[in-house]
């Protein structure tokens, strides 16, 4: 069997932060290989690490933080790479659709300005009648602050969606929307996916939603990242209780 | 009983809205609804359909465009009484205060100050850190202990659940109940996730388009949803409904009922009338709402 390629391979022994009057924070193991068509998502309770872990992707961690181990993007290592090359890596080859959606988008500019140069206006308009928006003349020539925070979100990931990156990084895609939108979602990420030969990497906190997407789920804790590839809802739930445990006592 | 707080018609217009409204930008259109003292009031409905406007609202940061708010004599008195905690976690803080100062601006005891950290499961430690360095489940739990540091009669909660994990919601829940029990505290609830209220709530409003679709008792309301868009967001909860039955292509009709194009049930009559079914402490908005007595709706 010829197996797809690798997209995203991480191999990260430590993220240490500093410089901050709380205790040294940080993660440690973290390894797994991403391949073409796979959507990966992340589970784990709060304040353990999971939007830091998926900015160190792209190196959008700030000189706080100390870095020990490999990340390879495409065959790229964002991590001592030079301006140039990452800056290709953020904006040609992912997107990353940052957990609160509504700040993916500049405040002064219309949102005919994220979409008017990329995209073809039949996909954007079967993209807006398939996740129940209004029409794209009703809808582009407001700006962002006049959109609900669900209607943002929704707007932010068929962003991302029509740009076709060859990875996709969505922090918390669901956090704002309803159920019946949520399954849309969740059968359209698929679909994408499969027909774009992308990869995605989803952080969620709805594992409903994650075990539904995702070809596997990984448990962010303090001690790593626990990789289960039956996708089995006691196991999860059985590290997130232990987790926030250890962190009470 | 009477309620505390009384909303009489009330409809609000924006002149540049884009919300889920067919009618003349119409954010809210003639919802009218009573809160009782002591009460949890969860409002669910889709996203844009005007659920942080009506309590934006309720707590008098927006000035509504025709019809009126009455708040009882305990309400009326003092500006603290009514507290709201916002939706979006990035912007509920101060990114250049600390968390500490944040939490003292509440002017409470160091007792009752103690006593919420522990409540709300704050570790200690994250006191001393900026605002910036947090998570966002982090901050919505400090935004939501400065909050209740000032003791309010009506708390508004904004998506309180949306940046959380499975163990704070559950500790969320429990607190909350407390809270009605012991404070008597009034609970407003707006949110997304249905099957997280189940347990929780008094009663549910059912909010679509601006308008009110369905007020009833949370059992009554999980045992037999009757209006046809409760009973679609009830469906789709855990992944029961299959996708190709969610009508996306749907025809833009302008029609007084806003679910019109996506209801199933709907006739000639939905276009300009909606009748009021009412029963002892439940209201449907709908023509044609599912029964009790009838099968069609198992």
């Amino acid at each position: 069997m010829i197996e797809n390629k690798i997209v995203l391979s991480v191999g990260l022994n430590s993220i240490k932060r500093s410089n901050t009057n709380r205790n040294v924070f940080h993660l440690k193991k973290i390894f797994f290989d991403l391949r073409e068509k796979e959507i990966l998502a992340i589970v784990g309770p709060n304040g353990v690490g999971k939007t830091t872990l998926l900015n160190s992707f792209l190196n959008l961690l700030d000189y706080n933080y100390t870095i020990d181990g490999i990340i390879s993007l495409m065959g790229i290592n964002p991590l001592s790479s030079s301006e140039k090359v990452l800056t290709n890596l953020r904006k040609n080859v992912t997107k990353y659709i940052f957990q609160d959606a509504a700040n993916c988008f500049d405040p002064l500019r219309k949102l005919a300005y994220y979409f008017n140069s990329t995209i073809n206006e039949s996909e954007l308009d079967s993209y807006l009648s398939y996740f129940l928006l209004p029409t794209s003349d009703n809808i582009l020539n407001k700006y962002p602050g006049e959109l609900s925070i669900g209607m943002a979100q929704r707007l932010a990931i068929i962003w991302g969606l029509l740009s076709k990156p060859q990875l996709l990084l969505l922090d918390e895609p669901s956090s704002a929307l309803d159920a019946p939108i949520i399954n849309l979602l969740s059968y359209k990420l698929k679909e994408w996916n499969e027909k774009n030969n992308s990869s995605v990497v989803l952080v969620t906190q709805n594992i409903d939603f994650a075990i539904h997407t995702a070809t596997y789920i990984t448990v962010l804790t303090k001690d790593g990242l626990i990789h289960n590839d039956q996708n089995d809802i006691s196991y999860l739930q059985k590290y997130l209780h232990n987790s926030s445990d250890e962190s009470k006592s | 009983m009477k309620p505390c707080i009384e909303l009489n018609s009330v409809t609000y217009f924006h002149s540049n809205s884009i919300g889920f409204t067919y009618s003349k930008n119409r954010i809210l259109n003639n919802v009218s609804l009573n809160i009782y003292n002591g009460e949890i009031l969860c409002i669910v409905g889709e996203s844009g359909s005007g659920k942080t406007t009506l309590v934006k609202i309720i707590s008098g940061i927006l000035k509504v465009n025709s019809g009126t708010i009455n708040y009882s004599k305990e309400l009326a008195g003092s500006k603290k009484s009514i507290q709201i905690l916002f939706q979006n976690s990035d912007e509920l803080l101060n990114p250049f205060r600390k968390v500490a100062d944040v939490l003292h601006d509440a002017k409470a005891s160091e007792k009752s100050l103690e006593k919420i950290l522990s409540d709300l499961n704050i570790n200690k430690h994250l006191l001393e850190s900026s605002c910036s360095s947090i998570s966002g489940g982090e901050r919505q739990r400090i935004a939501l202990a400065r909050v209740m540091l000032t003791q309010p009669k009506v708390l508004i909660l904004d998506e309180p659940f949306s940046a959380q994990d499975i163990d704070s919601k559950e500790n969320f829940k429990s607190l909350l109940t407390h809270l009605k029990k012991n404070q008597k505290m009034t609970l407003i609830i707006v949110t997304h996730d249905v099957s997280l209220i189940e347990n929780l709530a008094d009663r549910i409003v059912v909010i679509f388009g601006g308008r009110i679709m369905e007020i009833s008792d949370t059992k009554k309301f999980f045992n037999f949803p009757r209006h046809p868009y409760s009973k679609f967001l009830l469906g789709s909860t855990r992944y029961k409904l299959p996708v190709e039955s969610i009508n996306t292509q749907f025809e833009d009709i302008k029609s007084i009922c806003p679910y019109y194009s996506r209801c199933n049930k709907r006739n000639e009559k939905c276009i300009d009338d909606i009748m009021i079914h009412s029963e002892e402490n439940s209201y449907v908005f709908c023509n044609n709402p599912y029964e009790e007595t009838s099968n069609e709706g198992k």
